[in-house]
Parts: C-alpha cells; structure tokens; sequence
C-alpha cells in the first residue's frame, strides 16, 4: 500500500504531527497564565505536588483533610525538584512523545503489518484521550510509560523486567493485572517465553503488593476504584474527556472479527482485549492503555478496508471519508474544548472565593471542584475523587437534595449541617446540567429569600453567600 | 406483475386509504398528539425552522429531534388546513406501507395471490390502525420509510441499480429516527443467521450493512448528541416520568399481541417463520425473522415502547404471511374443486375483517382522545384575556393544544427529553389541582411560575376533578367558566407564595 519512501517519509510526518498536536493546546494555554490549565485534574494534581513540596506531608490533602495515595509520581517530582511551568508545560509533552515512540517500536515487535501501525499511530495521535493525557498533569501518562516499558524490557528478555513489574505493582493495581494479562497471553500466543521471567515477575510483583497492603498505609486498591459507568463517560462526542471515539470504538470490534476471521488463534488475544476495554468503562485510569489497543485493532481495520477489494467501490470511499471526518471532528472538538477549558470569567469567581474564611464550605457542580479548591484554596462539598470515599453516596443525596429543594427550612439546615457558606452557579448548570430554567429548584429559594445575598456575578458565574438568618 | 394484479393492489390501496379516511373524518378534531407536530408544522411555514427553541414549552426549552416528518407535512401545508393535513397525509404514507409490503412479499414468495394478502393483512393490523389514524405520528411516516429500505436492500442484492435508492433512503432513515438503530441491530442478526444458517454469502451484503452501521453511529451521535449527553443510556426511555415508562414501556401479553397484531397475520407470520426455519429457507424471510427477532427482544427488555415494537412486528409478520400463504393458495390449487382458491380467499377477507371489527368499537375511544369544543373554546379565550408572556398549567397531555390554541407558555407537555428532574415536575403539576390548602397550592404555582390554571373538560372527566379545591377568592379567584356539565374553569393566580413563610 504505502511504498518504502513514503513510509520514510510519513513516519516523522506522523511524530511532528503528533507534537504540534500536542503543543497546539498547551502553548495556548501558557499564554493565559498561571491559572489556566487544561484539564480538571491538572488543578487537583498542582495543588497536591505544591502541597508536598511545601508540607512533606503524602498521605493526606490537607485542604479536604482526607487520606490520598500515595504516589511515586509526585514524590519523584518532588526528588528532581522540578518547577511547575515544567510540569505542567513541557512534561506532559515529553511523556506523549516516548509514549508514541515505545508504541510503534512494540506493535511493530508484536507483528503488525507495517501499513497497519502507520494508521494505528494516526489513530493514536488524533485520539482524544491521548491528547488530554498528555497535554494534563495526570497520573496515567507516569502510569503508562512504566507499562510500556516493562514490555519492552520483557520482549527483550531482560531481568529488568522482574523489579519493573514490581515497580508497576506498586503504581496501580489495575495496571500490574494488564501487564500480567499481556505477557502472560503474549506467552501462550508465541510459545517463546522465558519461565524465570514471569515467575520472578510474579512472585516481586505479589510480594510488593502484599508489603503495600499490610506495611504501608496507603493501600494499593485504592488506585482501582471503579467509576459509576455511563455512556456519556466513555464516549468522547457525548462529552467525556477520557473518552472514546464511537467510530473508533466501532472499527476496533471490526478490526477484531477480522483477525478473528484471518486465523482463530488470534481469539485468546481479542477476547483479552475485549475484557479491558470493558474493565476500562468501569476503571477510567485503563482507558489511556485500552486507547492503544484500540489504536492497534483500528489501524488492521483500515488496511484491510484500503486494500479489500470491493464490489461497490464508491462505498469503501464514502465508509473511509466517515472514518476521517470523525477522526478530524473529535480530535478538533476535544482540542477547541480544552483550550476553552476555562474562561477567565471562572478564574475571576474563583479568586473571589479566597475571601471566604478558611472552615467554610462552597457548595457547585462537582466538576468545579478541583479548580476552586486550587485557586480559592477553599474546601468544596464534592469534587470529581468524592467517589473514592465511603462518604461519597451520603453526600450525593445531600446534593441533589440541595439542587432541588424548595423548603428553605430544609434548605438552610443541610447548608449549616455541612457548613456550606457560598452557593456557586455556573452558565453549565443554569443551562441543562442541573436546572432547566432561572428558577428551577433551589434557584427558587436563592432569588426569593433574605436568606441569600448575590455576592458575585459576572457573565459566567453567580455566587450566593448563605446569611443564615 | 400481471395487469390484474396491479389493479388489485391499486384496490387494496384505495381500499385501506378510504377506510383510514372514513374512520378519521368520522372524529371531530385531531387527537392531543397531533398539536405538538402542528405547531413546528406552523413554526416552518413561517419560519422555515421547527421549533429548535420553544419559547412555549415548559415556559421556554430547547428541543432536539429530526426536523424531516415535519418539513414533509410542511409542503403540503401551503395547500391543506392544519385539519385536512392531519388527516390526510399521514393517512396516505401509511396507506403506501401496504403497497412496499407488496413488493417485498413478492420479491421471496414470487407469489402475488399470496403478497396481495400480505399487503391488505397490514392495512388492518389493529394496533397499527389505531395508533396512526388521527394523530400525525411520525410512525405513519417511517414504517413506509423503514420497509422501503428493507425492500430496496433485497433488491440491491440482485440489481445493483437499487444501490442508489438504498442509499438515498437509508441516510433519510437515519436522519428521521432512532428506529434506523433498530434496523442497524436487525441487520447484525441477519448477518448471524445467514452465516450460521449456511447461506451463500452476497459480497455485497457485508458492505452494504457495514456502510450502514458506519452512518448510522455517526449520525446518530451527531444528531442525538445533546439529548445522549443529558440522559445517557436512559434516552431510551425518553426521560418519561416514571409512572409513564411502565405504561409505555410495560410487558408484552400473548393475549395483548394477538389483540394488536391480529389472528391472521400472527398466524401466518409464525407458519412462515416455521417454514423458514425448518423447511425452506429464504434470505428475505431471514431478514425478515432477523428483525422479527431484533424487536421482539428489544421489547421483551423493555427498550422499545411496546404499540411501537407491536406496529413493527405486525407488520414484519404479515409479510411472512405470504410465506405461508402461497402453500396454502398451491395446495388449494391441487384441489379438483374449480373455485376451492376463492373460497380461501374469501375466508380469509371475512375472518380478516372479523379481527378488524373491534376497531369500529375503538372509534369511541378516538373520539375521546381529542379536546372537546369547550375546552378549545377557553384556550382561545386565554389567548384574547390575559397578557402575551403568562404561563398557563394544564394537563401535560393538553400542553401542546393550549400553546397551539392560545400561544401561551404551557408549565407542562409530552416532550420530555432534556427536563430535568421531571418525576417531581410531573408529580408536583399533576397533584395541584388535589391540593386542599391554598399555601401548598401557590407554593407549587409560585414555584413554576404559573400565571392561570385551566381546569378543562377533559381533565374533570379524566381524573372526577369538579373544581379546583385550593381556589379562593383572592388569591386563586375563578375568572371564568364556560356553560355546560363540566365545563372548563380558569383560574387566575394573584399571590406568590413567601418562602420565608
């Protein structure tokens, strides 16, 4: 299909495009200013490597005072002293580029046709969830990288490969079951597999969880939470953000019962891959892998639709043209909503609420959460990680309760209960996220009781101070 | 086709339109329903948009759906009254579904006799006769619409000039309604049992359904997206308040689908699934089983509504009927009695017609289905008494008419997609009109921002409502009743309700 000089050529072509892919967003946003990152979780992780560099402290958010994980990211951040402007900038970046490189390196050792890891690197680069983790302070992007590279260690049949595992055991529970999922189906597949090095594998791995769960405090199933799935969460045009693209979803099954139909050896392999993308609805931090099975299976797809040969030619054009206006039309509209992320209408509201005194509460849509906790400095009542804590079901009744009552009795008692002082409404929630109409539930009470004061309000954001008389 | 032939389906056409005509002249006015297909109808022909943003419904909202049924009634709008288009176009799309289920019939029983059945069968199913009669749904558009595309996607099979049509009239599926999902799945199966049923493989086939689902993901995310954000997976369910999902969405009863479907069709649709199963088996009657199959489950786990899953199903099942049929009519020909194949014939109309008859007793419930004079009468009096930006609450049924009758915001209507936290809306709007004290009344009122309240004919004989029991003189006064038993009442709200209180 692609002859060698074109591969020559395309390769680079296919990495630049993925680093100005990459840098497109995050220059934009350096240009805003300290305050303006790309992602929800970027202010949530800030905030925590600023509070360890600052406290030492590992195990808790002080601000929440809630236990955290720990997590070797920000301690190794912490031990090369990296500045802020780096991390959020230009590691990212970095991690996204050998991230690309280690997966062509291993599909290519893996077998797939060469045509076929070309559109898988395509696939790769335009896919939403890549560009956000590695244009965003996360975890994943660490998580990932380790993983990779432990299986390029264990196709090389290097040692290494057994204090790495152990390494991934400690990171994230969900990733060292993926990586013991692949070697040991790759084992099966190949037939070519060094014994010593699974078991040795195996048993550092169990050990150092074991050590994980019973010695340090922080415990490593913490890192496995599974996440209340819905079909907007995974599905990028729907609005999630570790998300997928419906088509490509589409042309990874394809791309499977293709393989499936070329030799029904591949079956252990695809069935795998079916399991963690199905774990991946459930555990959100797999989904950065799952994107590069996707990529894999998606890729296969494409080559065999370019090179089939086909009774109605002008429906494989019209079938390709759909596959690359989805791929440009969810990578553009991921890309203009994360440099839109935050506008500074948010950011101005946000710097309002450092007046409040220390101990009190804002109540907002629970993605506001990490942005008021990190340029307020002030505690919110939910934040996207509530999920994680027992206290999580509680508080979401406590929630709804909140955006829909109309008793300001109940009201005011739910607000003093959990010391809730500020009331912050965005555009987003007025306009479908919560409320349909000005006066929808609890707006009601707000515009019509003494009890409330507009303290702020700007095009974007309104905050109400609850008086509490 | 033989000439004769021909003229019998012209006769069944005429037949099964004439009918349809006659039953829905026979009603008055045209069915709650109807109005909210009306005013984007009205908005178009003003406009030329449908009413995205409705400034009316729920006080103000926007809407997502497909705006293409509505645009088709438009066309003919500019020549017919609201009254005749309702009654009469979408009467004549789904008089043409007979006609489509003809060619299909034909195209695998290669037996006209047999598909002449077939197509009168499907003009009489009862649940599909009562459903789209006097209402304008958008289902008397895409049954015809949803069959064409099966029938040209037999026919692509062997002619590849059909390809273009296939196409043109699968992207107008898709682009009409979520039903073209359902069609997607059907698909899928039927690729299932022609692999498993060890049919020759069409090359075709695999790029036509792959094409298919391609456009049909892609389009449907694009056009649905807002609407998949809001809801979810639960878009399905049409964000209905729950006391409505399990009418809407309840079980399936054998006696409930022979009542709906009709002895005839149900019998000879599932002899010729039997005879497609295990004695002759057919591509076509394979695609045809495979969505038979499809709706069947879609409905027995309660994800889609079951008239519109049963509408489906009857008419999938009195294509396979010709199935049947033609053995019978070949068998009968055996026969040395030279008029055997009429008296088939015969029986089959009279027993067909038998199955009908309860839709004559159904006239009475059409008739009951639509807003009386009276309450029309006090929602054009709305429209001509109180100021233009006031909200008025009826009945969510009724929602739609008041805005169409009297361009007033209505606080409830049908289209629930996108409300959010409708359970309490609906619960709340539904109980005011029970509500004994005056503070819980006008908390409700004050709470949605209601102006006026009607309490029509229709919601009194519904629910034995005969007044308004919060009323009072200052702050709910009467302002005005129509004469007659039952007659609608207005109310004007003068007080809000004190939060501080």
């Amino acid at each position: 299909m692609f002859n060698t000089k074109i591969k020559k050529n395309v390769l680079p072509f296919i990495f630049i495009a993925g680093l100005l892919l990459l840098l497109t967003p995050v220059l934009l946003s350096l240009f805003r200013g300290s305050d303006f990152l790309l992602s929800e979780e970027s202010y949530y992780h800030i905030r925590i490597i600023d509070q360890y560099k600052e406290t030492g402290v590992y195990d808790t958010d002080l601000l929440l005072n809630r236990p955290i994980e720990f997590n070797f990211f920000y301690f190794l951040l912490y031990f090369l002293n990296i500045p802020n402007i780096i991390i959020i900038n230009m590691l990212p970046v970095i991690m996204g580029l050998i991230c690309l490189s280690l997966f062509y390196y291993l599909i290519k050792e893996f077998g797939v046709h060469e045509d076929a890891s070309i559109f898988s690197l395509i696939f790769l680069i335009s896919a939403p969830i890549f560009i956000y983790t590695f244009t965003s302070v996360n975890v994943e992007s660490f998580y990932l990288i380790c993983l990779l590279f432990s299986f390029v260690l264990f196709l090389k049949k290097s040692y290494w490969v057994i204090p790495f595992s152990g390494f991934i055991a400690f990171l994230n529970i969900a990733y060292f079951i993926v990586f013991f999922i692949v070697i040991l189906s790759f084992s099966y597949f190949n037939n070519k597999f060094n014994k010593k090095i699974i078991w040795g594998s195996l048993i550092t791995s169990l050990i150092v969880l074991f050590v994980n769960l019973f010695l340090f405090k922080h415990n490593p199933f913490f890192g496995f939470f599974l996440n209340n799935f819905s079909v907007s969460s995974i599905l990028i045009s729907l609005g999630g953000t570790k998300a997928f693209s419906s088509i490509t979803l589409a042309l990874f099954f394809i791309g499977i019962f293709i393989l499936w139909k070329r030799d029904f050896k591949f079956l252990l392999i695809s069935l795998i891959s079916i399991l963690i993308l199905i774990s991946s609805f459930f555990i959100e931090s797999l989904r950065i892998f799952v994107i590069l099975e996707i990529s894999v299976f998606s890729g296969i797809c494409v080559k065999y639709f370019i090179s089939k040969k086909w009774n109605v030619a002008w429906l494989k054009e019209v079938i390709l043209l759909i596959i690359i206006c989805s791929i440009i039309f969810a990578s553009l509209v991921f890309m203009k909503y994360e440099t839109n992320f935050m506008s500074s209408d948010y950011v101005d509201s946000f710097r309002f609420l450092k007046t409040m005194n220390d101990d009190e509460v804002v109540f907002s849509y629970f993605a506001n959460g990490f942005m008021i906790q990190k340029i307020a400095g002030k505690k919110t009542f939910l934040d996207s990680y509530s999920s994680a804590y027992v206290t999580y079901f509680d508080k979401k009744n406590i929630e709804n309760e909140l955006f829909y009552t109309r008793d300001l009795k109940e009201l005011k008692e739910i607000l003093k209960r959990n010391k809730i002082s500020h009331i912050l409404i965005d555009e987003r929630m007025l306009n479908g996220l919560v409320w349909n109409g000005p006066e929808d539930g609890v707006l009601f009470l707000l515009s019509n009781s003494n009890s409330f004061v507009k303290v702020f309000d700007n095009d974007a954001i309104t905050i109400y101070r609850f008086v509490g008389n | 086709m033989k000439r004769n032939t021909l003229i019998w389906l012209i006769l069944i056409f005429v037949l099964i339109l004439g009918v349809r005509l006659f039953f829905t002249f026979s009603i008055d006015g045209v069915s709650y329903e109807s109005y909210s297909i009306l005013r984007n109808v009205d908005s178009i022909k003003d406009s030329g948009l449908p009413l995205f943003n409705d400034a009316l419904s729920f006080g103000g909202r926007e809407k997502f759906f497909s705006p293409i049924y509505h645009y088709m009634l438009a066309i003919f709008g500019f020549v017919l009254s609201d009254f005749l288009l309702v009654k009469i176009i979408p009467n004549i799309f789904i008089s043409l579904l007979s006609v489509i289920v003809f060619f299909i019939s034909l195209h695998f029983s290669k037996d006209e006799e047999a598909s002449l059945l077939s197509a009168l069968f499907v003009g009489f199913i009862p649940v599909l006769f009562n459903n789209t009669i006097n209402n304008a749904s958008i289902f008397s558009f895409v049954l015809p619409l949803f069959f064409l595309v099966v029938y040209l996607f037999l026919k692509s099979n062997q002619d590849i000039n059909y390809l273009n049509w296939l196409v043109v009239s699968m992207i107008i599926l898709v682009a009409s309604h979520p039903m073209s999902i359902v069609f997607a799945l059907g698909l899928l199966v039927y690729l299932l049992f022609v692999k498993s049923m060890g049919f020759r493989e069409s090359s075709k086939e695999p790029e036509i359904v792959l094409f298919y689902l391609m456009f049909v993901l892609w389009a449907t995310i694009l056009v649905y997206k807002v609407a998949l954000s809001a809801h979810g997976f639960e878009i399905i369910w049409q964000n209905l308040p729950l006391t409505l999902v399990e009418q809407t969405f309840g079980k399936i009863t054998l006696a409930g689908s022979l009542y709906a479907i009709g002895v005839l069709p149900l019998i000879f649709g599932l002899s010729g699934l039997y005879k497609n199963l295990f004695s002759k088996k057919s591509k076509a009657a394979t695609l045809m089983m495979s969505l038979a199959i499809t709706f069947f489950i879609l409905m027995f786990l309660g994800l889609v509504q079951v008239v519109v899953g049963l509408m489906f199903l009857g008419v999938i099942l009195s294509i396979l009927s010709a199935y049947a049929l033609k053995d019978h009519i070949s068998n009968l020909k055996k026969f040395k009695f030279k008029y055997s194949k009429f008296i088939l014939i015969l029986i089959l109309i009279i027993l067909l017609f038998a199955s009908f008859v309860p839709n004559f007793f159904l006239l009475d419930t059409h008739k009951k289905d639509i807003p009386s004079n009276n309450d029309i009468n006090a929602f054009l009096w709305i429209k001509n008494n109180t100021p233009e930006n006031s909200s008025v609450l009826v009945l969510a049924e009724e929602g739609s008419v008041m805005s169409y009758y009297s361009n007033r915001k209505n606080v409830i209507d049908e289209n629930y997609l996108l409300i959010k936290n409708i359970n309490r809306r609906y619960s709340d709007l539904n109980s005011v009109y029970d509500e004994a004290f005056l503070t819980s009344a006008l908390r409700t009122l004050t709470f949605y921002s209601v102006n006026y309240v009607v309490l029509t004919e229709n919601n009194q004989k519904k629910f034995d409502r005969r007044f308004f029991r919060a009323k009072d003189n200052v702050c709910l006064p009467l302002i005005k009743e129509f004469e007659g038993n039952n007659s609608p009442k207005i109310f004007k709200v003068n007080c809000l309700f004190n939060v501080e209180n």
